[in-house]
């Protein structure tokens, strides 16, 4: 028990100082006492000083783009963290779920066919989040027409995983070489389309969707003892089942939908820290969280940092530092941990 | 009589000799050393050898245009959906969208001689094809004038079109002189700093290797992304409006307009996102009204020396008063592509605009 607090309190401590640091970095030439009086001066006009180039650098372009990356990254690993523990399959996430690659082929039609359902400059963002919602349903609707067992539900997904893949590459296919970059640079992921608007949507759909998975997260727990067991427990199996899977997709679809696919994350977070607070998912969940805030900060600031003034795609990056990591861990451990 | 009886088996076989030699002229005349084709190095490096005016599948905007502009639009048999200038080659028949998507069956069953390739490239495996059905294949990007020369060469040695080559080299050699002359004089820390937005993306730049860093270095233009690894490298907001371009360019792709060519509204409706970008009130180029929208096709091909001159202008509007690179592209349309068009191809086109 001790351990988990302390899980997440270090977490949370490493969430904060990290984003001290991060928001000192980039490429603009700034010093970190003119970020940190720039950012007090909004709270505290008489006692510290701003200017108009501070203001535009930190507050327009930096600091939304920093907590951008805690909101997705927790949204990310905590969709994965209870896709995992629904389906009772480490495998499970955005990606291996055909979420993700049904997201890259909504986008791909805004970008290479102009086609979607709200036009304008949600054009490509309408329809991510649209194919994210469908083949949510999809995953499901496939599984139902057997009974939902988490075995199906993997395998439906990957079958969709598929589809919607040769369909994005039929349509790279036809597309002109500027919008085939285009779709391959958003499938990469990125956070450089943060904006405070899209901060503010993804921020209020992960924490309250999170909330709600949480308050879900003894049912879940209970689900991981077989679905007879916790039938007897009265747990609405089916229900819950439903309703998590629902919740996880909704936030990964508002987030990918603005940031493109960033992988990696929604597998490989809740694994870590399933290592270190084990799996009781009233821990996994949030501690999955704030790794996942972790992990996406972190790599996003390396991202713009490391060959500053360009920026790599995070995507990469969230590979980089997670993978060695993970298998560092794996190493460490060396007995089963799922 | 018997001058006939004589004569008749005579005049048959001189008939038969005649019949013969023809044959033996057609199908050994070649062998016999009588040129039929012509060894030629291609951008990329490699020579092959091509026939003399063959039929040709232009898989690149720029060779299309260029055969066209040479007066041999009659030898094209097969193109690709991006050859759309000037129209009229829309009516031979489209192999595919892009190069890539071409295969070897389409272009052999054009009957082609010759295919010309360029960016983006024609896929490996036709090209291997073709190559083994022994149809030469050329590779020229004519990305920026220095490349565009030559190929202008090269295709005018294949198509017997050298007088219509000159023409139209001397017409693009006399701009770039234009621009060389007037920006010779102009140290490197006086040249106005400039952001190109690559490939229609705000955040994608011209990196050191990139077509776009030559083409804005040949304008006179000092390219703040010129030291980026990378061709198209994206990079940060920050480092933009740190750097504080005096210029920035945009080019817009054809599949942002509607038309052949885009409108003065979808141009100025980049211009308008561009200065609305977080935190772009700040640069230089924003506040002084020096963004400029240019369409993409006209930076490279034959008609890349208009989109040079363009820029050039754009760079120095003191030392470019008297030329209108509107009025040379318009000029350049009418002589070499039979075309009467005075659409825009840019916006602003000067800063008065």
């Amino acid at each position: 028990m001790k351990r988990k607090v302390l899980a997440l309190l270090l977490s949370l401590l490493g969430i904060i100082l990290l984003t001290g640091v991060a928001v000192t970095l980039g490429s603009a030439h700034i010093t970190p006492t003119q970020v940190y009086s720039c950012i007090l001066a909004r709270f505290f006009p008489d006692h510290f000083v701003t200017t108009d180039f501070l203001d535009t650098i930190v507050w327009k372009l930096r600091l939304h783009r920093v907590i951008l990356a805690i909101f997705a990254g927790m949204g990310l690993a905590v969709a994965g963290a209870a896709m995992q523990g629904i389906l009772k399959n480490p495998l499970a996430s955005p990606f291996t779920l055909g979420i993700a690659s049904a997201a890259s082929f909504g986008a791909s039609l805004a970008i290479i066919l102009g086609a979607g359902f709200i036009g304008g400059e949600y054009l490509i963002v309408g329809n991510a989040f649209v194919f994210t919602i469908i083949a949510s349903l999809g995953v499901y609707g496939l599984a139902k027409y057997r009974g939902v067992s988490p075995e199906t539900m993997v395998l439906a997904g990957i079958a969709i995983m598929y589809l919607f893949s040769a369909m994005t590459s039929s349509l790279q296919y036809v597309g002109h070489s500027e919008q085939v970059h285009e779709v391959v640079f958003w499938m990469m992921g990125s956070l450089g389309r943060s904006s405070w608007d899209k901060v503010g949507i993804i921020a209020l759909v992960t924490v309250l969707c999170s909330l709600i998975l949480m308050r879900l997260s003894w049912d879940i727990n209970a689900l991981g003892a077989g679905d007879e067991t916790a039938e007897s427990l009265g747990v609405n199996v089916e229900l819950v089942r439903v309703s998590g899977m629902m919740l996880a997709a909704l936030i990964t679809a508002s987030v990918i939908c603005f940031t493109g696919t960033i992988g990696f994350i929604g597998l490989v977070a809740p694994h870590i820290t399933r290592m270190v607070v084990s799996g009781d998912h009233r821990f996994l969940l949030p501690a999955s969280g704030l790794f996942g805030a972790l992990l996406l900060l972190g790599a996003d600031t390396m991202a713009r940092t490391i060959m500053a003034p360009v920026i790599l795609p995070v995507g990469i990056m969230t590979a980089f530092m997670g993978v060695p990591f993970f298998l560092y861990l794996f190493m460490k451990r060396r007995k089963e941990f799922w | 009589m018997v001058k006939i009886a004589i004569s008749e088996p005579y005049i048959h076989t001189n008939r038969f000799k005649i019949l013969l030699f023809i044959f033996l002229f057609i199908f050994l005349a070649p062998a016999g050393g009588v040129p039929v084709g012509i060894d030629i190095t291609d951008e990329a490096g490699i020579t092959v050898s091509v026939p003399l005016n063959p039929r040709v599948v232009c898989l690149s905007a720029a060779s299309a245009e260029t055969v066209y502009a040479l007066n041999a639009s009659h030898l094209i048999v097969g193109r690709t959906e991006t050859c759309t200038i000037p129209p009229e080659l829309e009516k031979i028949p489209s192999l595919g969208s892009i190069a890539g998507e071409v295969d070897a069956e389409s272009i052999l069953a054009t009957g082609a001689g010759l295919v010309i390739s360029g960016v983006p490239p024609i896929s490996a495996e036709t090209e291997r094809s073709l190559k083994s059905a022994g149809i030469p294949v050329l590779h020229y990007n004519a990305l920026y004038v220095d490349t565009i020369l030559p190929m202008i060469e090269d295709l005018s040695l294949i198509l017997n079109r050298e007088r219509e080559a000159d023409e139209l080299k001397d017409f693009i050699k006399r701009y770039q002189n234009l621009i060389n002359e007037r920006i010779a004089d102009i140290s490197s820390e006086d040249r106005p700093k400039v952001y190109f937005m690559s490939m229609g993306d705000f955040y994608q730049t011209a990196g050191s290797d990139s077509t776009g860093n030559k083409r804005i270095e040949m304008a006179g233009g000092y390219n703040i992304g010129r030291n980026l690894t990378g061709i198209v490298p994206a990079v940060d907001a920050e480092w933009i409006i740190d750097k504080n371009p005096e210029v920035i360019v945009y080019s817009i792709r054809p599949d942002q307009y509607r038309a052949t060519f885009p409108r003065i509204e979808e141009m100025a409706a980049k211009r308008d996102e561009i200065a609305a970008l977080p935190g772009f009130d700040r640069i230089d180029a924003v506040k002084s009204g020096r963004v400029h929208v240019i369409d993409i096709g006209t930076l490279s091909g034959p008609r890349g020396i208009v989109g040079l001159l363009y820029l050039a202008s754009w760079f120095y509007p003191d030392r470019f008063t008297d030329v209108d690179p509107a009025a040379v592209h318009e000029e350049m349309l009418r002589d070499f592509y039979h075309l009467n068009w005075h659409e825009p191809w840019a916006y602003p086109m000067s800063q008065s605009d």
